[in-house]
């Protein structure tokens, strides 16, 4: 299935949690905030949050500025 | 030691605020921020680039004691500033939030109309909301009305370090104002920090005029010094302004007397 990640189609193999996917890309809960579908998804529930075919996965993290 | 700044139920004893853009590196971020003697500190939130390692300016400044608030810059309008402050909640675990919402990418000044929405919808979420806008003493009185933690008028356009352009409607909204007024944006010199002081303002905050100087740490320690006077000179009581002179030395006739 494909998945639409930070704006870039990405292919997934299998059914994978939104915690598995962020894992699998070395990106950490710590400082992290991660929108499905443009709705925010706590870190509370990622491990829950099954990927469907079609979403649009968003990660975010701070970064410098004024 | 001058009073402490009370922002949003929190005590700081520096009353300068940096911003982390556009530093050469993070160590350099560090030591400015230190030199600075700032306490709080402002981050945006941008998505992840997983081509490139995250260049991790949290910790060190955390590791500093600076309390840090994300902003909401890049967001073009309300919805997106309220997507952003939500974002960095979730990323950082704060509710401080400063408000930017600038469409135009030219001059980026704040849209006052979206910033306004923004604001109300954030502080009837619970955030403590930091609202950069325009020196507009209106648009301040009715984001202190809606229960904003401080306004941020801009003193000249964003990294322009023009200095206080806006200072007559500054003057305004310092004397209206019943919230903190932390003078944002446009300060290009540790003078232009210490001006703001001496009007009023609770506090200052400077990016630019740091980050891109020579020697940015010693920058850093400069704002740092005028800030500090500023604020005294403020409590102390600035002497009235008068139009005509007014001796500083005895005024007898000493000189003629002696030659006669």
């Amino acid at each position: 299935m494909q998945i639409k990640f930070n704006g870039k189609l990405q292919e997934i193999s299998n059914e994978m949690s939104l915690q598995q996917f962020l894992t699998e890309r070395g990106i950490p809960a710590d400082g992290t905030a991660c929108a499905v579908n443009e709705e925010i998804v706590a870190k509370a529930g990622w491990a829950d949050f099954m990927l469907q075919d079609g979403m649009q996965v968003d990660v975010f993290s701070l970064v410098a500025g004024g | 030691m001058s009073e402490p700044l009370v922002l949003a139920g929190q005590e700081f004893f520096s009353r300068l605020i940096i911003g982390t853009g556009k530093f050469a590196s993070a160590d350099a971020l560090r030591k400015a921020a230190q030199a600075s003697g700032a306490q709080m500190a402002t981050l945006a939130i941008k998505r992840v680039d997983t081509r490139f390692g995250r260049d991790d300016i949290v910790q060190p400044l955390k590791d500093l004691g600076i309390t840090l608030m994300p902003n909401t810059s890049g967001a073009r309008d309300a919805r997106e500033a309220v997507f952003a402050a939500k974002l960095s909640r979730e990323a950082l675990g704060t509710d401080w939030i400063k408000v930017e919402v600038h469409p135009d990418q030219k001059y980026l000044l704040p849209d006052p109309v979206e910033t306004y929405l923004a604001c109300k919808e954030l502080v009837k979420e619970g955030f403590k909301v930091f609202a950069y806008c325009m020196a507009d003493p209106c648009l301040c009185k009715a984001l202190e009305e809606v229960g904003v933690a401080a306004v941020m008028p801009l003193g000249a356009p964003i990294g322009s370090a023009k200095g206080l352009e806006t200072l007559p409607f500054l003057k305004i909204i310092l004397k209206e104002c019943h919230v903190p007024v932390v003078v944002d944006a446009g300060i290009g010199s540790p003078a232009d920090a210490a001006k703001s002081f001496e009007l009023g303002a609770s506090a200052v905050m400077v990016n630019t005029a740091i980050a891109a100087a020579r020697d940015p740490i010693a920058m850093a320690k400069a704002f740092n010094l005028a800030c500090a006077a500023g604020r005294e000179a403020y409590e102390a009581g600035l002497a009235a302004t008068v139009e005509t002179a007014s001796a500083t030395s005895p005024m007898e006739q000493f000189l003629s007397e002696a030659m006669q």
